[in-house]
């Protein structure tokens, strides 16, 4: 028997290198893919000629939007276990403060994210002190009506929302004071600042704070004696909500232009409310998935097929289906779903392996 | 002054079918978080579809009100039964509960012009007379069909209060409400009783539709939208630790309203909201709830 | 008694000064902590780096190896290589036909199936002797010669250059990781100074403040209880209690049911307001605080962590994070260090998870620390909650019915583990408990009250032949 010096069936087994699946395995992998796609689908609607049809790219376009709110109300249900019907009214604050400032003078786009942001703290302080003071029901009761006053104030006639008639003809922002944004580039700007605040909400969710806003709602007793500070982090949730719902509503007032008070109810809230729900986590993406069935789904491909031009209810009645199909049979959601359909899959392969093979030894 | 008397308690008394249609959604709605625990949103547009049940009897059918109306009621019953026995029992989590409710908003409100067209239909009135009457010295007036309808509404809560005081169900619906493991535990059949008051809430809801259809005297699919956020602000306000607080805050609502609207007519929904968010705020557990403690 | 009655300074000005001495304090043990953790760390990754790398050299020299090697050596090496590679690729096929015999066995009867695998088995010999046939023929065994000079020359060549190579990988990271620990080690002894002084400033001025002094508080106590009183709208939970807890002892409250004992935990944690009484404790400062000066989250940071009666855990989070939960309350990183990971949360969690795998390896449940709590047994999940106390290297422990829900065993297992925690990590620890076999066996005091008043106290044989208390629990004749 010859001993080989450089004999490695040992070592391979400890030492496999793995850049592959470690880039794979990379919390943000997913998201960067999908950012890349998102790009690409744009590029070609740009330049490609009718590749892609004109009302995918608003679906989309809607679905990012609306994914911004998302993401805050999916921290605050999912992770501080607090229900809101704010969240329609503060996109709709967030598009008449943006408009009031794009209206008004020249502004680098990050200045007015920031201001909306700065506004958005302060409201989301005040909702998450109220917050405190009751709980459950009587909070989704409090949101329902602030929402409703809310709602009124920009109906009634006022120069800042401009009452019935809404503001519209809002110039597209310009970057940096240079770069001239137009219908078509506004597309990458509100890409970007997805991608940037799913980063920071995976970031929120792998921190001290979203374990301590998850223990919350665990047991509140349990989070006190851990040293969590109940009124810090349900402020804390509310913030990051309002900040992320107001963001939205500078996003959406970038694309559309116009912004009437009818859009702004509290069935918009409950519709990303339930996006969320359909989604089943606060991580990305869930919301992303969600809100892309309760968005996007509709007006990207059902519109295109004939029985449901002829009725338009029809879409609405099955996404109704859905909604009480997941929630009542998958409480986990649809991502909770699609793991089940992988390991369902890894699991099949499994036995054909063990029916073909036996049992490993 | 008295002028300005006469147009508030004017105002109180035209508002009367408000007052019997609030009470009685409100009812329901404490009957549901009471047994299933959970806030029902879709407490209006479920009712809503005994209402335009009613409307296609009597337009297409040639029903009278009478049967249209008894026959809209019961269809609520079943679906409010079926509500209960095919989703709600099998959704866990208060959460999950008050999600499936607002799925079963946009279900119910995608499906019912789907099966009755989107023409808004008709409803007569029960009583088409007008009341006037003198008191404090100043005239008033009310419609009949108005009238009727505090009167219906006020003995049908009444029946219910009865029956949950002094029937097995109320026993089983209180045990339920109290605490359902231990009451389970008793023998109750909490999924029946939680069925039945599913059942007996949206029937209270469906004879609520159809009173406002007749007093509007038209029936489509936003006709509650606003009965159902009044009836949860009525369903807080009371606190609903009890089975009448609801119902007195139902009664009190229409009236602050009416009183509101005098102040501002397009301010009185905002005012009315932040009223209640100060009760709220002042008194968490309700204007006539208890307090409770909690055990760590 | 010396309790100093006049307060120097307000709550809200106290609770300041604690917060910045507890930070300086917490930083101050995280220094110390992180360099250790900081080197595994790089040995860690440098070490895998190194093992790639030289996966990466062998796979380069083997052929070159092999080619060096004399004539028959080389032969035989290619041969057993080219055999084992042929074992391998039909250990498979081996299988599968094994797999359908059974089954054949069981559906067409033995004589078929041994049919079936005979002719399956000889295909696969065959295959097996060809290619073994095959190998005898290309590398003949006889063959003689030496080794070819050329072939030597290059493979040399080349193992001194791949250990050239990786020798200079290993230097190279022996520097890096030596400038890393350096940089680390400098920031941290520039910092080390400042925190002190903050740290000594903050301390001494609490002292001063301090309302009880260590004469009158008792050398050797860690807790006292004076006089504590707790009514609910007329009902005395708790009335008058009064008792020490020394330095290092297991410390049993026991009474019957309603007896008020998690009241009085509940007091000594802040979930409940006395209604009067003073609680003192000394904390991991050595300083005598009031209990009822602090807010309830502030009472892990004082060094009190506690159990609950029916387990609460975090469903959502593994049970690592279970643990991080725990540490909660020491996280110096900042809301915006948070939402973007800047290095310092990243260098905390470091040291807390390290923390927190060390509990659990101590515990014996390491093997469940990225399992969410969901289905595991009982026993590990009172562990888990154990552990989580021990996160904030707290210096009192307090277990409300640790023994709850186990059998026997475990109850015995729990009694030891109990013991240990208290000697490795000089902790005190006050339990509450229905189960008299493990507070008799693992109590050095127990302390028994009843409907709010304390009945007797003493060392669990005192206890157990008390006459009081076997009234109180049988009832008088």
């Amino acid at each position: 028997m010859v001993t080989l010096k450089y004999d490695y069936t040992e070592l391979e087994k400890t030492a496999k290198p793995r850049y592959v699946s470690r880039t794979v395995r990379h919390p943000l992998f997913g998201y960067i893919v999908l950012s890349l796609v998102l790009m690409a689908m744009q590029l070609l609607f740009i330049f490609g000629d009718g590749i892609i049809p004109l009302n995918v790219i608003q679906a989309v376009m809607t679905t990012m939007i609306y994914v911004v709110a998302g993401l805050g109300v999916g921290i605050l249900l999912m992770m501080a276990g607090l229900m809101s019907f704010g969240t329609g009214a503060f996109i709709g604050l967030g598009t008449y403060m943006a408009a009031y400032v794009l209206k008004g003078m020249v502004a680098p786009y990050v200045l007015i994210l920031f201001i909306v942001a700065a506004a958005a703290v302060f409201i989301g302080v005040v909702v998450g002190f109220i917050s405190l003071r009751v709980r459950g029901m009587h909070l989704i009761i409090i949101t329902l009506a602030l929402a409703t006053v809310l709602y009124t104030l920009y109906y009634l006639p006022n120069d800042f929302t401009g009452g019935a008639l809404g503001v519209s003809g809002v110039p597209f922002p310009e970057l940096a004071m240079v770069i001239k944004t137009s219908r078509d580039t506004i597309y990458f700007v509100i890409l970007v600042v997805m991608f940037a605040l799913i980063v920071v909400t995976m970031n929120i969710i792998n921190s001290p704070m979203g374990r301590a806003m998850l223990s919350m709602s665990n047991s509140e007793s349990l989070a006190q004696a851990m040293g969590i500070n109940l009124l810090k982090y349900r402020v804390l949730a509310f913030v990051i909500a309002t900040v992320y719902s107001m963001l939205s509503g500078v996003l959406y007032i970038s694309y559309m232009q116009s912004s009437t008070y009818s859009t702004w109810t509290s069935g918009l809230a409950m519709n990303i409310l339930i996006a969320v729900i359909l989604g089943g986590t606060a991580k990305p993406a869930g919301v992303l998935i969600g809100s892309f069935v309760i968005f996007a789904v509709d007006y990207a491909f059902l519109k295109n097929i004939e029985f449901f031009t002829k009725y338009p209810q029809a879409s609405l009645f099955f996404n109704g289906i859905v909604i009480i199909l997941i929630i009542a049979k998958y409480p986990g959601g649809l991502i909770r779903l699609l793991g089940s359909i992988r390991n369902g899959a890894k699991m099949t392969a499994a036995k054909v392996r063990l029916y073909r093979y036996g049992p490993e030894n | 002054m008295s002028n300005v008397f006469h147009d508030i308690v004017q105002l109180i008394i035209s508002n009367f079918h408000l007052i019997g249609v609030l009470a009685l959604t409100t009812l329901g709605l404490t009957l549901t978080f009471k047994t299933a625990n959970v806030a029902n949103f879709a407490q209006a547009i479920t009712s809503t579809i005994g209402a335009y049940v009613a409307g296609a009897l009597l337009r297409d059918f040639g029903f009278g009100p009478w049967p249209s109306l008894f026959i809209g009621v019961t269809v609520c019953f079943v679906v409010g039964y079926l509500l209960d026995a095919v989703i709600v029992r099998h959704v866990g989590g208060g959460g999950g509960r008050i999600m499936v409710t607002i799925g079963l908003i946009v279900l119910i409100t995608a499906a019912l012009p789907l099966i009755f067209g989107t023409i808004p239909y008709n409803f007569p009135r029960f009583f088409k007379g007008q009341i006037e009457f003198r008191m404090f010295g100043m005239d008033f007036n009310v419609t009949q069909n108005a009238l009727f309808i505090l009167l219906a509404s006020a003995a049908v809560i009444t029946v219910i209060f009865i029956a949950l005081r002094f029937t097995k169900w109320g026993l089983g619906v209180r045990g339920t409400a109290a605490n359902m493991y231990v009451a389970s535990m008793m023998g109750v059949n909490v999924n029946q009783m939680t069925a039945m008051s599913w059942a007996i809430s949206s029937a209270c809801g469906g004879l609520a539709a159809v009173f406002m259809a007749s007093q509007t005297q038209s029936i489509n699919i936003a006709m509650l939208g606003s009965v159902q956020a009044n009836s949860l602000l009525a369903f807080v306000v009371g606190g609903f630790t009890s089975f009448y607080g609801p119902v007195i805050g139902a009664a009190i609502i229409p009236i602050l309203l009416a009183l509101l609207a005098y102040i501002s007519s397009i301010w009185s929904s905002a005012l009315l909201y932040i009223a209640v968010m100060l009760v709220i705020l002042v008194k968490p557990s309700g204007l006539f709830g208890k307090k409770t403690v909690k055990k760590v | 008694m010396a309790q100093k009655t006049e307060t120097l300074m307000s709550k809200a000005a106290m609770r300041r000064i604690v917060k910045k001495r507890d930070k300086a304090y917490d930083s101050l043990v995280f220094n110390e902590k992180y360099p250790g953790v900081a080197e595994a760390l790089i040995d860690q990754k440098q070490g895998k780096l190194y093992q790639q790398r030289e996966l990466k050299a062998r796979k380069k020299l083997l052929p070159l190896e092999i080619a060096a090697l004399p004539v028959p050596e080389r032969h035989q090496v290619l041969s057993e290589r080219g055999l084992a590679d042929l074992r391998k690729s039909q250990e498979l096929p081996r299988r599968a036909v094994e797999q359908t015999y059974q089954r054949k066995l069981v559906k067409s009867g033995p004589a078929e199936a041994d049919r079936y695998r005979g002719g399956a088995l000889k295909r696969l010999d065959a295959q097996a002797e060809a290619k073994a046939a095959e190998l005898a023929a290309k590398y003949s065994i006889d063959a003689a010669g030496a080794a070819d000079s050329g072939a030597v020359e290059r493979f040399s060549q080349a193992e001194k250059s791949e250990l050239a190579a990786l020798a200079a990988l290993r230097d190279a990271q022996q520097a890096e990781k030596t400038r890393r620990m350096d940089a680390i080690r400098a920031r941290i002894a520039a910092q080390k100074p400042k925190l002190e002084a903050a740290f000594n400033e903050a301390n001494i001025k609490l002292q001063a403040a301090a309302k009880l002094d260590d004469a009158a508080f008792g050398k050797d106590n860690i807790f006292s209880l004076r006089n504590l009183k707790m009514y609910f709208s007329g009902i005395k939970a708790v009335d008058d209690l009064s008792f020490d807890i020394k330095q290092g002892e297991i410390f049993g409250l026991i009474g019957p049911n309603g007896a008020g004992k998690t009241t009085v935990f509940n007091c000594v944690t802040q979930f409940y307001k006395p209604t009067a009484g003073e609680i003192f404790y000394r904390d991991r400062y050595g300083g005598i605080v009031s209990l009822t000066d602090y807010k309830t989250p502030e009472i892990v940071k004082v060094g009190i962590s506690r159990t609950f009666q029916n387990l609460e855990l975090v469903y959502w989070l593994s049970i690592l994070d279970n643990l991080l939960v725990g540490a909660h309350g020491f996280y110096r990183a900042n809301l915006a260090d948070q939402f973007l990971h800047t290095g310092r949360l990243k260098r905390e969690e470091e040291v807390f998870k390290e923390r927190a795998i060390g509990l659990l390896d101590r515990l014996g449940i390491l093997q469940y620390k990225d399992m969410p709590p969901f289905g595991l047994p009982y026993g590990v999940l009172k562990k888990v909650e154990l552990a989580r106390t021990l996160m904030s290297a707290p210096r009192m422990i307090i277990l409300d019915e640790p023994a709850a829900g186990l059998n026997d065993a475990e109850t015995e297992d729990l009694a030891a583990i109990i013991r240990s925690i208290r000697d490795d990590y000089q902790c005190t620890i006050f339990l509450v408990e229905h189960d008299m076999n493990l507070v008799m066996g693992v109590c050095d005091t127990v302390c028994t009250i009843s409907f709010g008043k304390m009945l007797a106290i003493g060392t669990p044989e005192e206890i157990q032949n008390s006459k009081v208390v076997q009234e109180a629990y049988l009832g008088s004749e």
